[in-house]
């Protein structure tokens, strides 16, 4: 059974809408990536998916049962911290485990979370004197008390240093495996394509690609640079063969369409050349994500 | 719901409220066992104890106003509003389990009136009777006056995003309805139908004392107690309709 489900959801904030038929799911254990552009519509998917707001038309479902402004009873199985953590100021870190504990999280329990999330180091003072990083931890160790079977993170690695964004990483693989599912949108594109198990791509508030992690990156335009001993005559002959070459400092770049390789090899042998050094850039999950918002936005001006 | 409950009542605990006010009560009980003992050769006691605790029930009064303007706006403004209605509770719960409390903390501030005003009468005027006639009197007239202004309260101060702005809001409120109180009693004598705004009901403790304020409202006291009742689960509802409409 799918941990969630959401089916053609719509959203409209008075007249504006802002989402359009979004449809994804979320299998057990996994991670799944929700990227896209701020205003993209990721913070309303998000807020849907825990009750926060209320959508016009379509349906989600936790753990197969439907969620409804009149039947919650599905939220039980959902952790979230959305948009920013907010713990009670004036109550130690603690303390706020403690108020959100609905009696099914053991302290035993409460402290294993509070050593995989490490904040005991601070847990005993009050939440008003934590800076960002320390309330993030405490909201993600919010989120994981009643035990939850979908994690709902929005932004998590805000405010995170290195060391705590890399123990996050770890926290949230550690929690897959466990069999947690986790719904996740970060605008560090870098360590999301670490963990991220599946992307789900929003722009204007439309599900533009889903896809799992390996295709969608192969789905990116990857790159040959060519080295030589004069690149202006090899982004000549590049030309002349009918590639889109581009020139840089001390390179000569074109698209990898597949066999692109041998025949800009062909092409620059034919015009007498010394090449120097060829690699292939592979594309990352920003530049795949750029490409595929350029070509969306493209379609949506055309429109 | 009891979750919700535990969850309101462990706020509470650890906040400073339930704490601080009663310090002060108790500073106000003992300050007024003083003035009204020193000095003097003679000590009415039914009265001295009635004063005292009257003393308390204006405290306890502005305290509930202060609670009932925080507890339902509390969370928008400190944003834990986002923890809060992410779960599988219904805001309808949250905003019952939310009236309860604030029942709660007025139970609990009527005890500790008890308390302070027996200190007071136990350090200042040992002899002679409490006067709990008159004592009880005094908490039921208030009762029905907390129960109208409450859910105004509530009302009023659910529209607002700031703590502070809603204190202000509630007590502003909270006197202002008492001169809006005595301008309604001046236009009841011109159309007769006006008794029925909810602000002459604010007269409900007043004439639960003293029965020929009768001739004030136009109400008789049974009147005025259902009319109470009625207005203050009108606003309650209406308050609990903004409530479940606020977006976060």
């Amino acid at each position: 059974m799918k941990v969630l489900e959401v089916q053609n959801l719509n959203k409209k904030f008075g007249q504006k809408q802002a989402l359009f038929n979004v449809t994804f799911d979320v299998e057990p254990g996994t991670i799944l990536g929700l990227i896209g552009p701020n205003g993209a519509g990721k913070s309303t998917i998000m807020k849907s998916i825990v009750g926060l707001t209320s959508y016009n038309s379509g349906s989600i479902k936790i753990n197969g049962e439907s969620l409804t402004k009149n039947n919650r009873k599905s939220l039980k199985n959902v952790g979230s911290m959305i948009e920013s953590p907010a713990p009670y100021l004036s109550l130690t870190g603690y303390q706020n485990l403690k108020l959100f504990n609905d009696g099914s999280t053991t302290d035993g329990e409460i402290q294993e979370i509070m050593k995989d999330t490490q904040i005991n180091s601070f847990c005993n003072r009050k939440a008003k004197k934590y800076s960002l990083g320390m309330k993030q931890r405490l909201g993600i160790a919010i989120s994981l008390l009643n035990h939850p079977k979908l994690l709902i993170l929005d932004e998590p690695m805000n405010g995170l240093d290195p060391q705590s964004t890399h123990d996050l990483r770890d926290l949230l693989l550690k929690l897959s495996k466990r069999g947690i599912s986790v719904l996740i949108s970060s605008h560090l594109l870098d360590e999301l394509a670490r963990i991220a198990d599946y992307y789900v791509v929003i722009n204007h508030g439309r599900v533009v690609k889903e896809s799992d992690a390996k295709s969608f990156l192969s789905s990116g335009k990857n790159n040959i640079k060519f080295t030589t001993n004069d690149n202006e005559k090899a982004y000549n002959a590049l030309l002349q063969a009918g590639f889109k070459a581009k020139m840089s400092d001390k390179t000569v770049e074109l698209k990898d369409d597949g066999d692109s390789m041998n025949k800009a090899l062909a092409a620059l042998n034919d015009a007498g050349l010394e090449i120097q050094d060829v690699s292939k850039d592979k594309a990352d999950l920003e530049e795949s994500l750029l490409n595929l918002l350029t070509e969306d936005n493209q379609k949506e001006e055309t429109k | 719901m009891l979750t919700l409950l535990r969850q309101e009542i462990y706020k509470q605990i650890h906040g400073k409220f339930y704490i601080g006010w009663p310090i002060v009560m108790l500073l106000a009980s003992l300050t007024a066992g003083y003035f009204l003992t020193s000095g003097k050769n003679h000590v009415d006691h039914q009265a001295f104890a009635f004063n005292v605790f009257n003393d308390n029930m204006d405290l306890v009064l502005i305290a509930m106003v202060v609670f009932a303007s925080t507890i339902m706006i509390g969370d928008f403004a400190n944003n834990t509003v986002k923890y809060l209605f992410s779960r599988q509770f219904s805001r309808l719960q949250i905003f019952i389990s939310k009236l309860v409390t604030t029942f709660f903390m007025y139970i609990y501030l009527i005890v500790m009136s008890y308390i302070f005003t027996f200190i007071s009468k136990m350090i200042f005027d040992r002899s002679g009777d409490m006067g709990i006639k008159y004592i009880n009197q005094n908490l039921f007239s208030i009762s029905w006056l907390l129960l109208l202004i409450i859910p105004m309260v509530m009302l009023v101060s659910n529209i607002v995003k700031n703590n502070g702005v809603a204190i202000a809001l509630g007590i502003v409120f909270f006197f202002a309805s008492s001169i809006v109180t005595a301008f309604s009693m001046v236009l009841m004598k011109k159309w007769d139908m006006l008794k029925f705004n909810p602000f002459n009901f604010l007269n409900v403790s007043t004439q639960f004392v003293d029965h020929s304020a009768k001739t004030v409202t136009n109400l008789s006291l049974t009147q005025m107690e259902i009319g109470t009742v009625v207005y203050a689960l009108i606003f309650t509802a209406i308050a609990y309709v903004i409530y479940n409409h606020r977006n976060v």
